[in-house]
């Protein structure tokens, strides 16, 4: 130490001096430098705990959102606005007559990318050898492309095109029930709002694979237009699907709808007010997190605090020496404390900014796990997952940095403050 | 001589009692929080699992031909004798019949597809824990004709409640279209929407008089200890195939639960990693602290002729007795931890949103978890730190023989 | 000059062409209408504009014994609408179904109410035989539907002559079926109908036989529906009786009805 503790602040009342947080910070960066090896042996291990935290969270943030993504992209929507009662009882009847207003609204809105109609009605398929139950779905073949994937999932032969009205995209297990291949003549049968029955032949020209068993074992996707026409709903459909630009701003848009569209008429609904399993896994998702969280800051305090332990013994001597100096117990502690939070505190950032570089990498080329998971596509999970930063990851790892930086410096600070400088001072 | 270093290498060890105790206790805390975690880990998959398999789909069924894959009342067992006699030999008790198909059910205005199960109303209890998650009313009694146990949403769906009659509309045996009434006995409550929503239960034999089923069951579901569910599997389904009856494992019923718990461990091994790096750097620390500190005595030992394989063999040794010892405590402690929580259990709803609580009941996850672990993944761990201990060691030991005795012995 | 006679060759070609293509066109044109005219022939002698008829269907299943169902119909075929009353087995006895335009109901006794079979639940096959609800209920008329053409001509040992039919189904007509090849006498009755799909795979024959009296006029009394993917698998529709053209009351096509049957 070359410079005399105190020199240049007054004395306080008590005796002991009260020193600057800039002197504070610079003795405990001397300090840490005096014993370079420690200082970077458990930096090391502060930058590789902190560091991959970060990264296990904004890859569990980067498969959550893939999850999210790929359940409102797969076939809902963020946003699905239909007749009110139609999402309990899904029958034809139950349709909107008129949905300009809806359309119009969702065009307007600033946060929606897409809107798309459809008419979901339920019917049997039948072929001359077979039969099975479906759902008819009449899409508008264009913006259906806009909002979800549904046209990126057809294995066989092509998606529909606008204003080819006898057309069906089959989903594979209605199609392996059937035995019908791309060309074939299907028949189906469904019912038209009052009731009577109506058959109309469609030809084959897809076979769609989504991986989801709900759609792939009973969906018959036709056109719009096919279906107004054949069930007579004029230019009605059942349901408005919209694409919001990002999760975040779902609820907003959402208000937004429920403001503008009659209550009476329009039945707006989010994505997980209808299906709220990815919602709930993503909730336990977070819960564990502050779990691990915790169980991070006991095994690194574990591993800090021997050092901080290791590194009071051996100043004993000096820490008696400063008391016997004049320095007072509270700037001792105080000392000690801003050590233990710079190391933590530099460590911590070192490994967040690692982690976060990391990120940014792997954010875009994506991790492929494809070798550790089966197909979770029934889970909307993929094999290649994409690390993503978050506000929401920052704040838990300053937060476990801090508890940390506390925790670990608390303890030895005490300790020292406890020491009898004359005892201290014959240490070796 | 390697009697003498072991001896050295231990009286390292205690003579520096604070530093050593402090190593030991690094790699303890460490292996602690692992086993802690693995613990509630696998407490919980455990859990979760056995309450899939408790609450509907058995640890194995048992089908004829592709009945699995293309469920179609033609597809039946007629005769049950074989089959019941292999489940006798095989000492499983825990097993029930049913016949189960597709029905329309018809409120007063509303109908919906549900899956209709006929089911024994006295041995289905030994297999499922269905009778447990009745909300209202009860479960299928014995004695009973053309009742019907259903779930909750799903009366609701069609305005029935108890005691009100359903209607059954399905296709019998022969394709004939038929339909009956049946009393509304129970509403479940399981947490599965497809129980809860599309299910409806009721006695086999009245199932069996209405599809012209008669004797006929399509499934067989048992339940055995999960332990020896592959090896009873790989036994029962030599004296199956050969009848054209076909065994499915709850896993491949249900390969999602196992795809899940896959996935968590796949995370906890790395998460295993990230703990192992934390310890090593804490242990090279302390480690090399303390061979430093002997450098003096490193020193003097060479010049009296010690040779430097010896003086890194000591410090190796020593990291050794301290991995093992720290191992032990952290084993001892760990499984300590993981028997007490697996006795008296970790209550979730002390902890989180009792909202989240019951979103995890739909996970059939209960909201107390019993720690258990794993043996793979106990072996798996306890190895890891050793092996963690060990390689810290290399470098300092590497130090310690780099040492040159003359200005060794100047240290101070 | 040989150019010439070329060029006079190929006009008459030309002229040739056009009038054996004016002449097939014409015949054939002629034996379009002549099929279409067979079939709406046969088509009215087997359902007249009404009938009333007593049925007997037994169906036949490898490894179990025939089943048979007794039923009586009223077929109202130019208002599309028909009502079935089932009399035997005992466990289907006063089942009831009633087809109107596009709706079907089905009672059931034991239920005392009837149901509105949805589309879902209408699958192939009516009451477990081997015809469908769309050969009972959805008669569409194969003139309708289908290019009809004659495709020959026999003349049977007991001088009556039989035509084969080909009716080729309309690519955008609501049929399962790829083309139907059926033999029809002359008179208009059917003998025999053969049903392929469109990969022109045999799926079923429906063979008619016992022509006799019914009702004051000539029809079979017996179709056997023969599903040829499935072996061992066979239908046979006995008419015990029928009576064509007799007015029907209107409230038998009504849901009151369904139960009225049951008394």
């Amino acid at each position: 130490m070359s410079e005399p503790l105190g020199a240049s602040t007054p004395p306080a009342k008590n005796g002991a001096v009260t020193l600057s947080m800039v002197t504070y910070f610079l003795l405990a960066l001397r300090n840490l430098t005096r014993n370079m090896r420690r200082t970077v042996l458990t930096l090391i291990s502060l930058v590789v705990a902190i560091g991959s935290l970060t990264f296990m969270l904004t890859l569990t943030e980067g498969y959550l959102g893939s999850m999210k993504d790929n359940f409102v992209l797969t076939n809902f929507g963020h946003i699905q606005i239909n007749a009110p009662g139609f999402q309990d009882d899904g029958l034809i009847d139950n349709y909107m007559a008129d949905t300009a207003p809806v359309v119009a609204a969702a065009q307007a809105d600033p946060n929606v990318i897409a809107s798309t109609q459809r008419a979901y009605v339920s019917g049997l398929a039948n072929v001359a050898a077979a039969s099975a139950a479906i759902t008819v779905i009449g899409v508008e073949p264009d913006k259906e492309k806009a909002v979800t994937r549904m046209a990126e999932f057809v294995t066989d032969g092509a998606w529909l095109e606008v204003g080819d009205n006898g057309g069906v995209v089959l989903g594979v297990g209605v199609a392996e029930t059937l035995e019908a291949e791309l060309g074939d003549k299907v028949v189906m049968t469904t019912q038209a709002p009052g009731g009577d029955f109506s058959s109309q032949v469609f030809r084959v020209r897809g076979i769609m694979e989504s991986g989801t068993p709900e759609i792939d074992r009973l969906m018959a996707i036709v056109t719009l237009e096919a279906a107004q026409t054949w069930m007579e709903l004029g230019d009605g459909a059942t349901t408005v699907v919209l694409r919001v630009d990002s999760h975040e701003n779902t609820d907003a848009v959402y208000e937004r709808m429920l403001d503008q569209l009659d209550g009476q008429q329009f039945e707006t609904q989010r994505w997980f007010d209808v299906d709220p399993f990815i919602q709930q896994i993503v909730e336990s998702s977070d819960a564990s997190i502050v779990f691990i969280l915790a169980i991070v800051v006991v095994v690194v305090l574990g591993e800090i605090i021997n050092t901080m332990f290791m590194s009071l013994y051996e100043r004993t001597r000096e820490f008696g020496l400063m008391e016997a100096l004049g320095t007072g117990r509270r700037q001792l502690f105080a000392m000690l404390l801003w050590e233990t939070t710079v190391l933590v505190s530099i460590g911590g950032a070192l490994g967040y900014g690692g982690a976060a570089l990391l990120t940014a990498i792997y954010g875009r080329k994506g991790i492929d796990l494809t070798a550790f998971t089966e197909s979770l596509s029934s889970l909307y999970m993929d094999p290649i997952i994409h690390p993503v930063m978050d506000l929401k990851i920052t704040v838990y790892i300053l937060a476990t940095v801090a508890i940390t930086a506390l925790l670990a410096g608390v303890l030895p600070a005490w300790r020292a403050t406890k020491l009898n400088p004359v005892e201290a001072m014959r240490q070796i | 001589m390697s009697g003498t270093l072991l001896a050295i290498a231990w009286r390292n060890v205690i003579r520096n009692r604070r530093r050593s105790l402090i190593t030991i206790l690094s790699v303890a805390i460490g292996l602690v929080a692992l086993l802690f975690i693995w613990g509630f880990n696998d407490g919980s998959h455990n859990n979760m699992m056995a309450n899939f398999r408790a609450l509907m789909t058995g640890s194995f069924q048992v089908h004829k031909g592709d009945f699995f894959d293309h469920p179609k009342l033609e597809t039946n067992i007629p005769d049950q004798t074989v089959l019941l006699a292999a489940m006798e030999s095989a000492g499983i008790d825990a097993w029930t019949t049913r016949l189960s198909s597709f029905a329309l059910s018809a409120g007063e205005e509303t109908s919906t597809g549900m899956l209709l199960l006929g089911m024994d109303p006295l041995r289905e209890p030994l297999v499922t824990t269905l009778d447990e998650k009745i909300s209202s009313g009860r479960f299928l009694e014995p004695g009973d004709e053309y009742t019907a146990v259903i779930g909750a949403k799903g009366a609701a769906k069609l305005g029935l409640g108890l005691g009100d009659e359903i209607v059954l509309l399905t296709q019998d045996r022969r394709g004939t279209l038929t339909a009956d009434k049946f009393d509304i006995v129970g509403l479940i409550k399981s947490g599965d929407p497809i129980i809860d929503q599309a299910m409806v239960m009721v006695p086999i034999k009245s199932a069996q008089e209405l599809l012209v089923m008669e004797g006929r069951i399509t499934d067989l579901v048992a339940q055995v200890p999960e332990s020896e569910l592959h090896q009873i599997a790989a036994e029962l389904r030599l004296v199956l195939e050969p009848e054209d009856l076909t065994l499915v494992e709850w896993e491949e019923i249900n390969p999602i639960i196992r795809q899940m718990v896959n996935l968590d461990n796949g995370f906890m091994y790395i998460f295993i990693g990230i703990v192992v790096l934390i310890v090593i750097s804490g242990v090279v620390n302390t480690v090399l602290v303390s061979m430093l500190q002997r450098t003096r005595e490193f020193g003097v030992l060479m010049a009296m002729g010690t040779s430097t394989g010896a003086i890194g063999a000591v410090v190796l040794i020593e990291a050794i007795f301290l991995g093992l010892l720290g191992t032990a405590v952290g084993t001892a402690g760990g499984l300590g931890l993981v028997a007490w929580f697996g006795r008296t259990g970790i209550d979730l709803s002390a902890i989180m949103d009792p909202e989240l609580v019951e979103l995890m009941g739909e996970f059939y996850l209960d909201s107390t978890i019993f720690a258990e672990i794993d043996t793979n993944h106990l072996l798996i761990t306890v190895l890891g730190l050793l092996a963690a201990t060990i390689v810290s060691a290399v470098y300092p030991a590497w130090r310690a023989m780099g040492l040159e005795p003359v200005e060794a012995i100047r240290h101070v | 000059m040989v150019d010439i006679f070329r060029k006079s060759y190929i006009e008459m070609a030309v002229v040739v062409a056009v009038v054996v293509a004016v002449f097939v066109g014409v015949t054939s044109a002629r034996a379009d209408e002549e099929a279409d005219a067979l079939i709406r022939s046969m088509e009215d002698r087997t359902r007249a504009e009404t009938n009333t008829a007593t049925y007997r269907m037994v169906v036949t299943r490898p490894g179990e014994g025939d089943r048979e169902v007794v039923m009586q119909s009223w077929d109202d075929r130019v208002g599309d609408r028909s009502f079935i009353h089932i009399l035997l087995p005992r466990r289907d006895k006063d089942t009831t179904f009633l087809k109107v335009e596009g709706n079907l109901w089905m009672y059931l006794p034991n239920l005392e109410r009837d149901i509105k079979i949805p589309p879902a639940m209408m699958l192939n096959s009516w009451m477990g035989s081997d015809f469908t609800n769309d050969d009972l209920v959805n008669q569409s008329s194969a003139v309708n539907d289908y290019n009809n053409t004659i495709l020959a001509r026999e003349t049977g040992a007991d001088g009556i002559e039989v035509v084969t039919i080909q009716a080729v189904a309309h690519l955008d007509a609501p049929v399962v079926w790829g083309r139907v090849v059926m033999q029809v006498r002359m008179d208009g009755i059917p003998i025999i109908q053969k049903f392929y799909d469109e990969g022109d795979v045999l799926i079923r024959s429906l063979i008619f036989s016992n022509i006799q009296d019914m009702g004051g006029r000539l029809a079979p009394g017996k179709m056997e529906m023969i599903p040829e993917t499935e072996p061992g698998h066979r239908t046979v529709m006995f008419i015990e009786d029928m009576t064509f053209d007799e007015p029907i009351a209107e409230d038998i096509f009504t849901r009151a009805n369904l139960s009225r049957r049951a008394r």
